[in-house]
């Protein structure tokens, strides 16, 4: 090399540097309209990880990305370490911000949107005392994974997160009742929803349920393509028609009955059995689905050149993991009238006793028992008829329960009517096999009537 | 950090900084005379003793001229050298902050105002930093290395007047930069928060007390309950019980109250329920105003606890109040019968069964009239002024006896450390229990293998062990103290984003002090270091 003059030398660089650009422009020629391009963007475009292919491109998070070089997990780990200390904190405006610039270095990680989705919908918003603080931050936490799917719009998880969010937070938790109502007629924050429900989550006023359904619905869209990482496939795929039964459940906790309850458990039912229902499955010898009946079994063993019992194996196995048939067997049951109004007997029942209308009334110089008292027996002697007609109903605790608030309610009604305890009433076997759960109810049914000791 | 502002105590730092200057001093003058006596014998002495006294000389010669000359040109020096392009980078921050910034606060007025301001602040300090401590850093080494200070040195200018005259150089430059960006950083914040959140931006005036407890059975103590928070900053008091929060304010003005037309209380409380209660209702919370001294007191009707926002209470300067004993109605005067010498208690009770309040110190205060947002703001970037000036005088002073580069390495390192670590040191200094003793004892307890549990027999060589010890703990506290405390001025910045005035006592007085503090030992080091160096030696 010494031998070179400088000319030559530079030359030898000059030409090794065009040697090396060669490769390299093969290598990172840009993506061409029909998928060639060279070898990184054909890569790119093969396993999804183009910024584009994943989701809406934030120029602000690349360039962020771009900026820090190598130490884009540095800078990470230190805003983790940050938001946990300002979340031990309660500095939850510092939490928020510092969230934001972890999703700035990390857009395409999911874990990160849903841990922190759910941080902000459950952890945070436990932290606060306001029923309407606390819908705020539940919607924080939604409207942060919708954020997260828009960025990722491949992946199921998401979407199916903020399903879950919309529906089992806001219609499940202690204030289910008030966040239902912010959600469903008018926001807490008047001021910027003009007295109506939050127009980035709810622009139409839909129940929560419907809204989580249509959620679940582009989780499984998506879940058609790539697989879900929360559960197995099968119960995965159940939640739009779940969403659907938890909807008229809802409207009856609620206390609306009738057309509107009847019908949605029939849409629920229909939903399940038919679409759910008919999903296909892949197994080794072929696809199964869930409601198969045994002549379809035989002419899938058929077609797929195997024993019928392998086929009708699989199906079980299907049906016991997604609990298919107790599913289908309570929704085909709650649409029915009786259901409906057994419900709605001892919903009425138990109102009547909250509202204090449960004293003996005299008629004619007789006296009746109270109308709460009345309907409260209606609604036991119903569910014990749809008992003996449906015994799978008894594994059914939800149903269980309200039953035995119903004998509660009968016995302090009894009590407040200074009336020895009924001897005899509806379901009374079943109060005395279920005494073991009596005491937390009783403690319930106290609590949600304010009876002091 | 929560924001906790405490009283700070000139008189004990004024002793402290007495005691580590002092200390220091003659700890440095001990060992440079026995290091000269065994070197050069008296002769080293006698030119020890001479240093000390030109030092002396020098410190009441000044030329306020010549530091001036030498300060002009340090200034015109650093605009040659292109620093006010940091300008450039504040332009181009503030042009599109405000894209990134709106509506990420939740819509809060007072979150969108701490967003905005801590990030006006924070910019300003972190661009101003790197900037002086380069500057600082560099300006003396790169003198030596072009020789220009060779050309000075040669004029009748003496080196503590070179020091000076670089730190006040530095620091003009520093002043220009920090008031032209504080002035923009005043206009942006006001332009960009919104219309509706305007209102709350000012600067509250706060009086806080001392809080105590009493807890369930009524009997003082200095926490209340702990339910289970990792976070111990605030205690709770259980409702329904007689457990109280009592917090007693001191120095009231009356007379600004009484222009004011009552007491206005701001309290942000914690809510915890041991039970679900009545979820549509927040907890409700009591006041009682006590007279310290007659010990009447008023209640105040019970209010709602807005949970992490500010409650505030407006006290009449009239209060009905119903004796249970007469079972009369009387008018009590907030002015005349409830502050006594300028002094009130209040007490603070949960109303809920069975639900719990949490509070800390800083959670309730007595507001007095607010000031303008321009006050607040403009004593935080007094205080980013001072911490640029601290910078300035600690990297001049490196600078002196350092080649550039380690002297930039030692500065930031004594800002990382001071603005940091500065806890943790004294947690580590202070912190009282050292377990297995100091260095001696643990070396003795690792050689013996005695643990940490094992008492070490009480005897002469163990008083001795301890004696030693004790010299090396005083000496860490020592060689604590020498690293400024830059905490301070973090606190001092923290004012204005909360929307408060910076207090003086606590907020200004602090950084002015270590800014002092620092200022005078620099001035001296850097003279001494100078004026030692071999200036051909680059």
């Amino acid at each position: 090399m010494n031998s070179l003059t400088a000319m030559q030398r530079k030359l030898v660089y000059f030409f090794g540097i065009l040697v090396l650009m060669i490769p390299t422009m093969l290598l990172g020629l840009p993506a061409g309209s029909e998928g060639g391009g060279g070898v990184i963007a054909q890569k790119r475009a093969e396993y999804d990880l183009g910024e584009s292919n994943l989701g809406q491109v934030d120029p602000s998070s690349a360039t962020m990305n771009l900026v820090l070089l190598g130490f884009r997990g540095v800078a990470a780990n230190l805003l983790w370490l940050d938001a946990l200390d300002q979340q031990e904190k309660k500095n939850w405006s510092q939490l928020k911000s510092n969230v934001e610039s972890i999703i700035l270095l990390q857009p395409h990680y999911l874990q990160v949107w849903r841990h922190q989705g759910w941080n902000l919908a459950y952890n945070v918003s436990a932290e606060w005392d306001g029923v309407a603080d606390r819908y705020y931050w539940v919607k924080e936490g939604a409207k942060f994974l919708i954020r997260g799917h828009y960025r990722n719009q491949i992946y199921p998880d998401l979407p199916h997160d903020v399903g879950t969010t919309l529906g089992k937070k806001i219609g499940r938790a202690d204030e289910w009742l008030q966040f239902r109502r912010y959600f469903i007629d008018k926001d807490p924050d008047e001021q910027k929803y003009g007295g109506g429900p939050d127009n980035e989550l709810n622009r139409d006023g839909l129940d929560n349920y419907l809204v989580a359904r249509d959620w679940y619905e582009i989780a499984n869209e998506k879940e058609m393509l790539r697989r879900n990482t929360i559960m197995a496939r099968v119960l995965f795929r159940q939640y739009p028609s779940r969403s659907l039964m938890d909807y008229p459940d809802a409207l009856q906790r609620e206390g609306t009955f009738g057309e509107l309850s009847e019908q949605g458990w029939q849409e629920a039912h229909r939903t399940w059995v038919n679409e759910y229902g008919r999903e296909p499955y892949p197994f080794q010898f072929g696809e199964v689905f869930l409601e198969a009946t045994p002549e379809e079994i035989d002419a899938m063993a058929k077609e797929y050149g195997v024993d019928a019992n392998l086929v009708s194996k699989a199906v079980e196995s299907l049906r016991s993991t997604a609990n298919y048939g107790y599913w289908k067997t309570r929704s085909r049951i709650e649409a029915t009238p009786e259901m409906v109004k057994a419900h709605r007997s001892l919903y009425e029942g138990q109102r009547l006793y909250r509202e204090g209308k449960y004293g003996d009334v005299e008629v004619d110089g007789k006296v009746q028992p109270s109308e709460a008292e009345t309907l409260t027996l209606e609604g036991l002697t119903l569910f014990e008829g749809l008992f003996q007609e449906h015994s799978e109903l008894l594994d059914v605790y939800d149903t269980v329960d309200e039953v035995l608030m119903g004998i509660i309610c009968l016995n302090y009604i009894a009590q407040v009517n200074n009336h020895p305890a009924p001897e005899s009433f509806p379901l009374k076997s079943l109060w005395l096999q279920q005494q073991i759960r009596i005491p937390n109810l009783n403690t319930v049914f106290r609590s949600e009537n304010r009876i002091r000791e | 950090m929560p924001f906790n502002p405490e009283p700070y105590n000139v008189l004990v730092s004024f002793l402290i900084w007495l005691l580590v200057f002092g200390g220091s001093a003659v700890l440095i003058a001990l060992v440079s005379l026995l290091v000269a006596l065994a070197v050069q014998g008296s002769e080293g002495v006698r030119g020890v003793l001479r240093l000390i006294g030109d030092g002396f000389t020098e410190l009441f010669s000044l030329s306020f001229r010549r530091i001036w000359a030498l300060a002009t040109l340090t200034f015109k020096e650093s605009v040659r050298r292109k620093t006010l392009l940091v300008f450039v980078v504040f332009a181009i921050l503030f042009m599109f902050a405000g894209w990134f910034m709106q509506g990420s606060s939740g819509e809060r007025a007072d979150l969108q105002i701490k967003q905005h301001v801590t990030f006006a602040l924070r910019a300003i300090s972190w661009l101003i930093l790197p900037v002086s401590l380069l500057l600082a850093c560099w300006g003396i080494p790169e003198d030596i290395k072009a020789r220009s200070l060779h050309t000075v040195v040669t004029k009748p200018v003496r080196r503590s007047e070179v020091v000076l005259g670089r730190m006040l150089g530095f620091v003009g430059i520093g002043t220009v930069v920090v008031a032209a960006m504080g002035f923009v950083g005043y206009v942006w914040v006001v332009r960009q928060i919104p219309n509706d959140a305007r209102a709350k931006l000012v600067s509250r005036v706060p009086v806080y007390g001392t809080l105590t407890f009493r807890d369930r059975v009524g009997t003082a103590t200095d926490r209340g309950v702990n339910v289970g928070d990792m976070w111990m900053f605030r205690s709770f008091i259980e409702g329904a019980s007689k457990a109280r929060a009592v917090w007693t304010f001191e120095g009231l003005d009356v007379d600004e109250l009484k222009r004011q037309g009552g007491l206005k209380l701001e309290a942000k409380f914690e809510s915890f329920r041991t039970h679900k209660g009545d979820i549509n209702t927040k907890l409700f919370c009591q006041y009682r105003l006590i007279n310290p001294d007659s010990k009447l007191f008023a209640d105040v009707p019970p209010f709602p606890v807005n949970e992490f926002s500010e409650t505030i209470t407006t006290v009449a300067p009239t209060i009905d109040v119903y004796n249970d004993t007469t079972q009369e109605r009387k008018a009590v005067s907030l002015f005349d019968d409830l502050i006594s010498n300028g002094k009130l208690t209040v007490e603070v009770q949960c109303i809920d069964t069975g639900q719990f309040l949490g509070m800390a110190r800083p959670d309730l205060f007595i507001r007095m009239a607010d000031r303008s947002f321009f006050s607040g703001f403009s004593k935080s970037v007094v205080s980013i002024w001072l911490m640029m000036v601290l910078v300035v005088a600690l990297g001049v002073t490196a600078s002196c006896f350092l080649k550039g580069p380690v002297a930039t390495l030692a500065t930031f390192s004594l800002i990382v450390v001071g603005m940091w670590f500065r806890s943790f040191m004294e947690t580590v200094v202070l912190g009282g229990t050292f377990k297995g003793g100091g260095p001696v004892e643990s070396i003795i307890r690792i050689a013996t293998h005695k643990n940490i549990q094992e008492q070490i027999e009480e005897d002469a060589i163990s008083q001795a062990i301890t004696m030693v010890d004790y010299a090396a703990r005083a000496m860490l506290w020592l060689a604590q103290h020498l690293v400024p405390n830059f905490e301070h001025f973090t606190r001092a910045s923290q004012y204005a984003p909360n929307g408060f005035d910076v207090d003086w006592q606590a907020g200004m007085l602090p950084v002015i002090f270590v800014t002092l503090a620092y200022l005078v030992p620099c001035v001296l080091i850097g003279y001494y270091s100078l004026k030692l160096r071999e200036l051909e030696s680059k």
